[in-house]
């Protein structure tokens, strides 16, 4: 909170250092967003059935030569 | 015994015993997503994406950091070949109005320009060189590869291998973790040195813009 205010003081005194924390912050969230990434996809099996469940029926049509 | 000693002999799996090639093929494909490709391809494309978001962030700053500028300091638009239009005239309400559509015009003309050229843009108005910082290929690389990762699938084509010198085969240039957040560390230097410049430049010499 501390860190927070003292950014904010910087930036309105000095907006080119706001653009650069403003940056920073977005930066922040990317670098967060990498760091769960290993963790979401443990979240991911339903979605990842549905597509091999898209795929198997996508084969099965393919075998009977649907498309040919 | 004979299946499992074709499986050994074959190196095949139990599963696509009596299946013919076509369907082997098919089985073998899905497996592959299955097992390595498809989890590896979501973490592949989080970090792709935040690579081009990561640039452009960096663009939306350095346009964030030229209006500043421009703002404090309008006769920088002294040479700019940005115009307005009669029409456009004829919307605005005073001339502030006319200024800001000029700022917008001229930021969105140099953002939107090759690297080297922003760079050069920087140094002839700011004295800010940015081609001679020592990681500028690294820096200008990111930019780049965003260019190849959103229009070429990830392979480098030929202005990537004229920029950043890259000389090795056509292979898929995908961000590892290292890489991204190697980038973030980059780009969060390269900002910091870019608004101490203009701080110095426009703020430490003009101390009552400071709050403008």
């Amino acid at each position: 909170m501390h860190k927070i205010g003292e950014a904010s003081f910087v930036g309105d005194q000095n907006p080119h250092m706001a653009a650069f924390i403003s940056l920073k912050c977005d930066m922040l969230v990317v670098e967060e967003l990498n760091a769960i990434v290993p963790e979401a996809i443990k979240h991911f099996p339903t979605k990842k059935e549905t597509l091999l469940g898209m795929l198997d029926t996508l084969s099965q049509r393919l075998k009977k030569g649907e498309f040919v | 015994m004979q299946a499992k000693n074709e499986v050994e002999a074959k190196g095949m799996k139990q599963g696509y015993l009596g299946l013919d090639e076509k369907t082997i093929v098919g089985k073998m494909l899905l497996d592959e997503i299955r097992y390595h490709v498809f989890p590896k391809r979501f973490t592949t494309f989080i970090r792709n994406m935040s690579l081009v978001y990561l640039v452009a962030l960096f663009e939306n700053y350095l346009g964030k950091v030229l209006q500043i500028a421009m703002e404090n300091e309008p006769k920088i638009l002294m040479t700019s070949q940005k115009s307005i239009t009669i029409e456009e005239l004829l919307k605005l309400n005073d001339i502030e109005d006319a200024r800001k559509q000029i700022i917008e015009k001229e930021i969105a003309a140099i953002i939107n320009e090759d690297l080297d050229k922003v760079a050069k843009y920087f140094e002839d108005k700011f004295n800010l060189k940015l081609a001679e910082v020592s990681d500028w290929s690294q820096f200008k690389e990111r930019f780049y590869r965003r260019n190849i990762i959103v229009h070429n699938s990830g392979y480098p084509n030929k202005l990537y291998r004229q920029k950043t010198g890259y000389r090795g085969k056509d292979r898929k240039m995908d961000v590892s973790e290292t890489y991204l957040q190697y980038s973030i560390k980059l780009f969060g230097k390269w900002a910091m040195g870019i608004s101490m410049h203009f701080t110095q430049k426009f703020i430490c010499k003009n101390p009552q813009e400071k709050t403008s």
